[in-house]
């Protein structure tokens, strides 16, 4: 088992989870998507704007977060986003469900 | 030799200046895009955002010093962007050597929107001049460079044998498109760019 099988057989796994880190960053504070790359960016989760925009368009209109515009020091104003209550109350949820998932995948088979 | 062509990109306050195969490249990447996202009800939103990302990224190269920007650049700024990867499925072809202009790229391909896209390639309107109902046949012939007796003809002969689907089709495009006064408006609005040499 090689590394270069690994990433590809867990690539399908973040790519899953990557709207939930999304969700969990957008959380702590009001960003835009140079924050939310940066902070991804050291991660083995780190992506790019072509995957991020369509993501964070889904999202808001399955209505988890919303974004208003606010002037940036540097050139033109810029997208910021913020999560809404359902937005909160999936990050709560799937909080919940790591968790569980967390402990069973420790604890099954063991 | 490099043709030098002025390209309008969203949320940027002034053009930037393009070597041709630069602005090939961008064009294609930005179709691309729209294809890709085509079953996005949230298109010309992502793209959008696209081209803001892509304008900074652009601004940053062409300050403080301006100048034409290369295939180089702009492969260089598209790599960093990315492919369009939508939350479903693959990713539509991430650079832009490959990918070809946007000729085969027809109207189903996603509809241009209405502002911030000036001097790009050649838009779809509705035209009001010489219109005989809302302008869309007026628009299809000035963006297919076909006479618009032709597009009427097909749209009449197409309502007749479809059954009349034709017709929602040209009550969708009279409801989505953007309009324009005159076709000279069109041309300013579709034809922004300018050639010179470099």
């Amino acid at each position: 088992m090689t590394d270069t099988t690994d990433t590809e057989r867990f690539q399908v796994l973040r790519k899953g989870l990557l709207e939930f880190l999304v969700l969990a960053i957008v959380s702590s504070d009001d960003v835009y998507v140079g924050d939310i790359l940066e902070r991804l960016k050291t991660t083995d989760f780190a992506t790019r704007e072509g995957t991020l925009y369509p993501l964070l368009s889904k999202m808001r209109r399955d209505g988890l977060l919303d974004h208003e515009w606010q002037e940036s020091t540097a050139g033109p104003p810029r997208k910021y986003y913020r999560l809404t209550t359902a937005g909160q109350h999936q990050l709560a949820a799937f909080r919940d469900y790591w968790a569980s998932l967390s402990d069973l995948i420790d604890t099954i088979g063991t | 030799m490099h043709r030098v062509i002025d390209v309008d990109l969203t949320g940027q306050p002034r053009p930037f200046r393009l070597h041709d195969d630069a602005y090939d490249a961008l064009g294609a990447y930005l179709d691309g895009a729209r294809t890709r996202l085509g079953a996005d009800t949230d298109v010309n939103e992502v793209v959008d955002d696209l081209e803001r990302s892509i304008g900074e990224r652009l601004t940053a190269l062409t300050t403080p010093t301006d100048r034409v920007l290369t295939l180089a650049d702009i492969d260089a700024v598209l790599d960093d962007i990315g492919a369009v990867e939508t939350a479903s499925g693959a990713a539509a072809g991430a650079g832009s050597a490959g990918s070809g202009p946007a000729a085969g790229t027809g109207p189903a391909a996603g509809w241009p929107p209405a502002d911030g896209h000036r001097g790009r390639r050649r838009r779809l309107y509705r035209i009001h001049e010489g219109q005989q109902f809302a302008g869309v046949c007026e628009g299809l012939a000035a963006y297919s460079e076909i006479d618009v007796a032709w597009v009427r003809t097909i749209f009449v002969l197409g309502t007749i044998f479809t059954a009349g689907a034709f017709l929602l089709v040209y009550l969708v495009l009279a409801f989505v498109l953007p309009v324009v006064g005159t076709h000279a408006e069109w041309v300013a609005i579709s034809d922004g760019a300018y050639e010179g040499a470099s």
